[in-house]
């Protein structure tokens, strides 16, 4: 690894950070390397970006994680309602219910068909907007709606227009999340479905990380940095807008199947680019299907 | 080094060392310095420059050198008075470990 892959992957490791506070760090490191003039040396001392995040991130231990948290009054009301100015980034880890995400003044969440305080959600002192299931199996909590209600478990995520963050996290257990008539632009994303269906159009997710389990991930928008693709035995469709030139990939697959635009890999072996660019995929398929497209 | 470094003894070392360079000093030198006396990890620098700085004991400036961005830190007002404790705090420290341990 050379330092700019290290400082990728450090910076990569660092998303829960603030963004100021990232780049403080990463200009800092930048700096390290260039002084020390032995990349190995360096990367010898500091060990792995990640464990050379978990000592910067470590002094933010003290700080309390929740500045703020609606209280769920009403069963059937919409709550939260934060501004652009104040959400940073949004932090969404759900279960098996029905999740749509529209447009909306501010960022705010409504549900129905589940029981209150069953989801929890409020705004960190770094400005993440959090909306996660408050029982402790967190995939499978929302399957425990009533047997006798006749309504399905169901979300709706309402965020402004053209919104901007720092970290877009998006966990789905064994639901259905679906965001068709948004647009958000991040600098980092983390998409994660387990059994689910997630389908994003007009993402900008920056340096994304997307991982599906058994699921389906749609995604159409960009992406940009170092982009990476697991896929267990699910599908993941990425429908990308940008020039193909200034991609590069590195696929790993098993018994599955990637497709970058024309470039095709059934079964066991590997799909390299001669060199790794600035947009880079790291693609890693097991029996799944992954197809990117630009 | 024997003896475990606690994080206050640290502060006092990093505030010394860049107190030292009137015109203020950079990360590497400093980590260097430091690791000359302390056994501490060259990761282990940048949380405490960091914590040092947002307090209000150590400031920051970037000046070119050959060619490139350098991050100077230099000590505050704040820092230099914050440093006089920590020296008072380690003399009666020194006088009293030497007593038990060597008798003096």
């Amino acid at each position: 690894m050379n330092r700019i892959e290290y400082l990728q992957e450090l910076k990569y490791e660092l998303k829960n950070l603030p963004v100021e506070e990232q780049e403080e760090a990463l200009e800092y490191y930048r700096g390290y390397f260039e002084e020390a003039e032995n990349d190995e040396e360096v990367i010898k001392e500091f060990g792995t970006p990640a464990e050379l995040a978990k000592t910067i991130t470590e002094k933010f231990a003290s700080v309390p994680s929740v500045r703020k948290v609606e209280k769920n009054s009403s069963k059937d009301g919409s709550f939260g309602a934060f501004t652009n100015e104040e959400v940073r980034s949004l932090d969404i880890s759900l279960g098996a219910a029905e999740i749509v995400m529209a447009t909306g003044e501010t960022f705010s969440v409504d549900y129905r068909g589940i029981e209150p305080g069953n989801v929890q959600y409020g705004l960190s002192p770094f400005g993440t907007f959090y909306i996660k299931n408050t029982l402790s199996v967190p995939d499978f909590s929302l399957l425990r709606h009533k047997d006798t209600a006749d309504i399905r478990p169901r979300i709706l995520i309402k965020i402004p227009a053209d919104c901007e963050l720092d970290l877009f996290k998006l966990h789905i257990g064994a639901g259905s999340f679906s965001a068709k008539t948004i647009s958000i632009k991040t600098e980092r994303s983390y998409i994660d479905v387990g059994a689910g269906n997630i389908v994003l159009n007009h993402v900008d997710g920056g340096a994304a990380n997307i991982k599906c389990g058994m699921g389906n991930i749609t995604y159409t928008g960009k992406v940009s940095g170092l982009v990476k693709v697991d896929c267990g035995m699910g599908n993941i469709s990425m429908n990308l807008n940008g020039n193909p030139e200034e991609y590069s990939l590195f696929a790993h697959v098993g018994l599955g199947t990637v497709k970058f635009n024309d470039t095709k890999r059934s079964g066991l072996g590997n799909i390299e680019c001669s060199e790794q660019k600035q947009n880079h995929f790291s693609v890693n398929v097991g029996m799944g299907n992954v197809t990117i497209k630009m | 080094m024997m003896f475990n470094t606690g994080s206050s003894l640290l502060d006092a070392v990093v505030l010394s060392v860049v107190s030292a360079e009137t015109e203020g000093t950079y990360g590497y030198k400093i980590t260097q310095e430091v690791r000359d006396i302390l056994d501490v990890s060259e990761s282990a620098l940048y949380p405490v420059l960091r914590r040092l700085q947002t307090s209000g004991l150590l400031e920051t400036y970037d000046k070119e050198f050959n060619g490139r961005n350098r991050r100077y830190y230099k000590i505050t007002a704040q820092g230099m008075s914050e440093l006089d404790s920590y020296r008072g705090d380690w003399i009666s420290y020194y006088k009293k470990i030497n007593h038990i341990l060597l008798g003096e």
